[in-house]
């Protein structure tokens, strides 16, 4: 009987293409969070109770109750609304902001890569004069010569941000060049820009869109960041960091006005890195 | 002279590394008529891969074709080793099958889109046009359901389609020269003998000129007419391939069929060259391989060393005891050998 259990064979169960495919459940929780996130955004006008810039002298620093209920700060102004408004503004610069690093980064890192030669020495060089700044202090030297606000902010973090993006693009395109399947395509007859954009690029895009999902957290940090310094987006605009800013002051008396839209901030970071955790959970399962 | 539709004279290939050049390929030349099936032999190393690369102007970083010319349907395209219009061939003019479909197709891409994609860029077919023409290559190929799988990515399929798939690829767009590179060397025998045919049908149904490239005696064997075979860079010994293999014309192709197993053999025991190929010792002088050459003499060890007519009129060797090896292949053969 030993002889027999000794022998026995498990079966382990056959995974199917199906089940293989799983989508991971952090990529799921960071999908509904961010499309909650988006929906706030997008409604924030039929969702908010009052207007959130307008002010109030009748009803100062109220407390949390079923007309305001996140309360109001310094001026009257309606908590609620202002933190569902507020979202709108980070979101979209924020999205922006990466979405045209992701763009400019790809694009010039694909270049460099694949043109070699004094094409990739010029962008790779200029590159390595933007990574040599501290991150902050860029963006607030940027800030201060081309002014605070919604454009101008935008504008400093894609300068500061596509670097990071044409450096990583780079190296995967350089790997990516050398492999057989590229030299095949050219067999074929493919070149130029057609063999950079379908036989390149789809090889090298994982590793731009991973970053990407982490990216946007520290954009948003530094968004938040700049509101909080009185560089960012200009009062009476409701945005985080300035509410932030605004209610720090309070933090003895009104401890809310500081700590709601702190919490919109963290559950905006944790919607985006369980995005990126899970979709390089997928990518790696392949 | 017009007759061949690749005529290659007196190719040389060098690779720059850290300063230093050297000869990986030397003095190349062969031609070919349509229809033709001429294979290359050679070890490891020996620059079989880098001649074929070098017709496709796809050689790696740091190869040059350095010297040497080559002539396409009568027409000039590399001339004194300077690329005249090679580009221009690829595809539709010269096609070549990888030796490792795995790697040489591309992870991200559907398979009918990598077949259709040559046609689309080349003979200029549209999108609906190109996607039946994929259809058909695969079902010719042999694809048991060629609308399900033209749509599959390269990881989906078993190592014998990916070949397939990747001579579907290369043959696509018509070749008039295919060149093949080890296409067999890593699938199973079965699967071997399957791909080997299937080349050989469509170079008599096209009639393709074939350029097969191995280290696999029976391989080409197989499906080659003329051999020629390579050491070192160089050619040293080409003619029919049955007469060849029968009475080699040097002592190399003498220790390579020498190192081919024969369960037939009274003494199943094989031959090894001594020494190693692979090591590049391109410092050495005169024939290259008088250091592991069981005949060498003190002549062999300068001056240089091409293709001369010996015997028949079709065999050429290089080496200058080229009658002395026919009587040391036919001592082994009776088993008289050492």
């Amino acid at each position: 009987m030993s002889q027999h259990a000794a022998t026995d064979v498990r079966l382990h169960k056959v995974k199917t293409a199906g089940e293989r495919r799983h989508t991971p459940a952090t990529l799921v929780a960071g999908l509904i969070l961010l499309t909650i996130l988006v929906a706030i955004a997008i409604f924030a006008p039929l969702i908010a109770p009052y207007n959130p810039e307008a002010q109030n002298a009748t009803a100062l620093l109220q407390g949390i109750s079923a007309h305001h209920w996140l309360g109001t700060d310094e001026l009257g102004r309606d908590v609620f609304s202002r933190l569902l408004y507020a979202t709108r503004v980070d979101l979209e610069i924020s999205v922006a902001a990466v979405a045209a690093s992701w763009l400019i980064g790809t694009s010039l890192g694909l270049l460099a890569g694949y043109a070699g030669g004094i094409i990739d020495a010029i962008i790779m060089r200029l590159v390595d004069f933007v990574m040599a700044f501290p991150f902050y202090v860029l963006i607030i030297a940027l800030v201060f010569v081309i002014g605070s606000g919604f454009g101008s902010i935008l504008l400093a973090l894609i300068v500061v941000g596509w670097v990071s993006y044409a450096r990583i693009v780079r190296g995967e395109v350089r790997v990516v060049a050398t492999r057989e399947y590229i030299a095949a395509a050219r067999m074929t007859g493919i070149r130029g820009r057609w063999l950079l954009l379908r036989h390149v690029l789809p090889n090298v895009v994982v590793q731009p869109v991973v970053y990407a999902m982490s990216d946007v957290i520290n954009v948003i940090l530094a968004i938040v960041t700049l509101g909080f310094l009185g560089l960012g987006v200009q009062p009476p605009t409701p945005e985080w960091g300035l509410m932030i800013s605004d209610g720090s002051d309070f933090l003895a008396t009104h401890w809310g006005l500081a700590t709601f839209p702190t919490i919109a901030v963290v559950i905006t970071g944790l919607a985006f890195s369980l995005i990126g955790d899970g979709f390089a959970e997928l990518v790696a399962e392949g | 002279m017009s007759e061949y539709v690749l005529d290659v004279r007196n190719l040389t290939i060098a690779i720059e590394r850290r300063g230093r050049t050297t000869t990986v390929v030397r003095d190349v030349s062969f031609a070919v008529r349509p229809g033709d099936a001429l294979g290359i032999v050679g070890e490891s190393g020996c620059g079989k891969s880098m001649t074929l690369r070098a017709l496709l102007g796809i050689l790696p970083r740091g190869a040059r074709l350095t010297s040497g010319s080559v002539w396409f349907e009568g027409r000039c395209v590399v001339r004194d080793g300077v690329d005249n219009g090679l580009a221009a061939l690829r595809g539709g003019g010269i096609g070549l099958v990888f030796q490792d479909a795995t790697s040489a197709l591309n992870p991200v891409m559907r398979i009918g889109n990598q077949i259709s994609e040559g046609l689309r860029r080349h003979a200029d077919v549209g999108r609906r046009a190109s996607h039946l023409a994929a259809v058909d290559t695969l079902r010719s190929l042999g694809f048991p359901a060629p609308e399900r799988q033209q749509r599959q990515f390269p990881h989906e399929l078993s190592g014998g389609m990916r070949q397939r798939a990747m001579i579907g690829m290369t043959t696509s767009c018509k070749p008039r020269v295919l060149l093949c590179d080890e296409p067999t060397t890593a699938l199973d025998v079965t699967t071997q003998l399957r791909v080997l045919r299937l080349i050989d049908s469509i170079r008599k149904a096209t009639g393709t000129a074939l350029v097969f490239v191995s280290h696999d005696l029976g391989v080409i064997a197989e499906i080659c007419s003329q051999v020629a075979v390579m050491y070192q860079g160089q050619f040293v010994e080409r003619g029919p391939t049955d007469e060849l293999f029968a009475t080699p014309m040097h002592p190399y192709t003498h220790g390579l069929l020498g190192a081919v197993p024969d369960i037939d053999a009274p003494d199943p025991r094989l031959f090894a060259i001594p020494g190693d190929g692979a090591a590049a010792n391109a410092d050495i002088s005169g024939c290259p391989f008088h250091p592991r050459c069981p005949l060498a003499v003190e002549a062999c060890r300068s001056g240089e060393f091409p293709l001369v007519t010996v015997g028949g009129a079709d065999r050429e060797s290089a080496c200058i005891r080229s009658a002395d090896v026919t009587g040391l292949h036919r001592r082994r053969d009776e088993g008289t050998d050492d």
